[in-house]
């Protein structure tokens, strides 16, 4: 493959995936800033190995985001920052009908007092939307052990709707189907 | 890639997720992807430093496996050997799981190897049919204070007992179990007899391994007895004629309640069981008898993953990494450290490992080791328990191959 076809690889890899990496980011980061640095940094890991991006190259982006946020976050841990990042959970920041911004409301409220292990299986199948196989390769275990963690996580989660909040996993939902975020 | 519809839960998190009105807004307030791409583009080549490639790492550490299994296999006769010796040592001891390099390990914590451990383990193995599935363990106590276990105020030494237990389970649980007993105890013993105790009594393991079932121990009591099916004999791990649960709250309850019972019978009678004296001291007694049932507990695929899964959720179990078990074996090492006495009574601060092996998901041994050993007793170990082999066979008696 010629340096140029190279080239274009990362290209079509950048423009395929910049949204749904942007959104994976928006999920984790406090700020824009953050973002940027975020989006930057892994792809320049994917620059680096832009002649043997995986295919599909979406887990493995994912993969790399998560441990530049890792990265982040232990260098924060060290300057002593825990607190700020806590409190930083992203905001239910959107104009919905009150129903559904109640039931949100309660559902982000009860996924923030979930460990970050929990709430990070959680994440990557209910809003990244990966499969069981693509969560593992993302989490870094095997895809027996994401079933473990995400059938714990789940159980965690639906405790605490029901005992906090009063919403029950069997309530009916707004829409009947998820809307594909991507 | 989709969400799994069927999961009520997942379904609701996945519409509350704030990804694509968050990005939106931030993505007003973020340089343009244009840029964002250039800036990937200079620090990719900033970064020189190649990076190792994945598929290599794999292929090393595959190789390293291997290489391992050849060296067990090999090797774990004049391991076991080398390590436990017939006579006193004056060196530290080597039985203790010793903690390797931790850049080596791949686990995060305890959470991430246990439930790794529990996740392999939940997907079975090629163990399904057989007539007889057998175990043979090692258990050896140490020398150390007696008292703490006993209740009695007479202080006395246990010297070097080793326990070898060989369990045949049929498929519904049921067992067979033969146990050998040597060693010998040892009442108030002085410094001197102490060590000279320690010199002669320490029996090691029996050899060579495998002995031939009927020729060993011939100058030890033997036992053999029947026992009903999850009725395991041991460390009073009995769920009164019930199943033993396979969900880990559910067994967590059991394990709390027997816990409890416990302490009920040492607080009356005064004897026999060892009683916490701190907040830990439930927790650890609970991760003490999942290792036991690990390691005593028939074949079962789903008890080992709650086991092993119950294990992940108790507050206090750290992940010491890599670590060899006391006949030499790698495996991932967790541990739990508490203070058991008897009564209000302190005891000494001790250190439960539990190492096992992630990539099959079998125990491999438990060890109780004292943290501040007293000086006197030479050996911070307490006691320790090995996993030697495990695997089907056709008949009671016989050892796998």
């Amino acid at each position: 493959m010629s340096a140029s076809d190279v080239d274009a690889v990362f290209d079509r890899c950048f423009q395929a995936h910049y949204a749904d990496l942007l959104r994976f980011a928006a999920r984790r980061v406090r700020d824009a800033a953050e973002a940027e640095d975020v989006l930057a940094e892994t792809f320049a890991v994917a620059w680096r190995r832009r002649d043997s991006i995986p295919d599909p190259a979406l887990p493995w982006l994912f993969g790399v985001a998560r441990r530049v946020l890792a990265n982040r976050r232990r260098t924060e841990r060290r300057a002593d920052q825990l607190a700020a990042r806590l409190a930083s959970e992203p905001p239910p920041a959107v104009a919905d009908p009150s129903e559904l911004v109640a039931c949100r409301a309660a559902v982000l409220a009860a996924f923030a007092e979930l460990s970050e292990t929990d709430r990070e299986v959680l994440r990557v199948v209910a809003w990244d939307g990966l499969d069981p196989a693509e969560a593992a390769r993302v989490l870094g275990c095997s895809r027996a052990a994401l079933k473990v963690r995400l059938h714990r996580a789940r159980r965690k989660l639906e405790r605490k709707l029901q005992a906090e909040k009063g919403v029950s996993s069997d309530q009916s939902h707004p829409n009947p189907r998820p809307q594909e975020s991507r | 890639m989709s969400v799994n519809t069927k999961d009520d839960v997942i379904l609701l998190l996945h519409e509350a997720d704030p990804g694509p009105a968050r990005s939106k807004e931030l993505a007003r307030r973020m340089a343009e992807p244009d840029a964002i791409r250039s800036r990937a583009v200079r620090l990719g080549e900033e970064e020189a430093t190649p990076r190792e490639d994945p598929k290599q790492r794999v292929a090393s550490h595959r190789l390293r496996r291997i290489a391992l299994a050849a060296a067990l296999g090999a090797g774990v006769v004049a391991a076991a050997l080398s390590i436990l010796p017939l006579s006193g040592d004056e060196g530290p001891r080597e039985s203790s799981p010793t903690a390797g390099d931790p850049t080596e390990g791949t686990f995060a914590n305890a959470f991430d190897a246990l439930t790794t451990a529990s996740a392999v383990a939940a997907t079975g193995s090629s163990e399904g049919t057989y007539p007889y599935y057998t175990r043979l363990l090692v258990h050896e106590s140490g020398i150390g204070d007696a008292n703490t276990w006993t209740g009695s105020n007479t202080p006395r030494f246990v010297v070097g007992e080793t326990v070898e237990r060989e369990t045949w389970f049929r498929a519904d649980g049921s067992s067979h179990v033969r146990y050998t007993t040597s060693g010998a105890e040892f009442p108030s013993l002085a410094d001197e007899e102490l060590e000279r105790a320690e010199r002669q009594a320490r029996p090691g393991l029996s050899s060579p391994y495998p002995p031939a079932f009927e020729d060993s121990f011939d100058i030890s009591p033997r036992e053999s007895r029947v026992a009903a099916p999850d009725r395991l004999g041991c460390y009073g791990l009995e769920p009164a004629g019930k199943r033993l649960p396979r969900d880990p709250e559910e067994l967590a309850k059991l394990l709390e309640s027997i816990d409890g019972e416990r302490q009920e019978t040492a607080q009356r009678t005064a004897c026999g069981i060892p009683t916490v004296n701190s907040p830990a001291g439930d927790l650890v007694q609970v991760f003490h008898f999942v290792s036991a049932l690990l390691l005593f507990a028939p074949y079962d695929e789903d008890l080992r993953a709650a086991a092993y899964d119950l294990a992940a959720g108790l507050d206090g179990v750290e992940l010491d990494g890599r670590a060899r078990d006391p006949v030499g074996r790698l495996g991932t090492s967790v541990s739990f450290e508490a203070a058991l006495g008897r009564g209000y009574r302190p005891g000494p601060l001790t250190r439960h490992s539990l190492i096992f092996d992630t990539d099959t998901g079998e125990p491999l041994a438990s060890v109780k080791e004292q943290v501040n050993p007293r000086t006197d007793t030479g050996s911070p170990v307490a006691d320790y328990l090995v996993l030697l082999d495990a695997g089907p066979v056709d008949s009671v008696g016989e050892r796998p191959e």
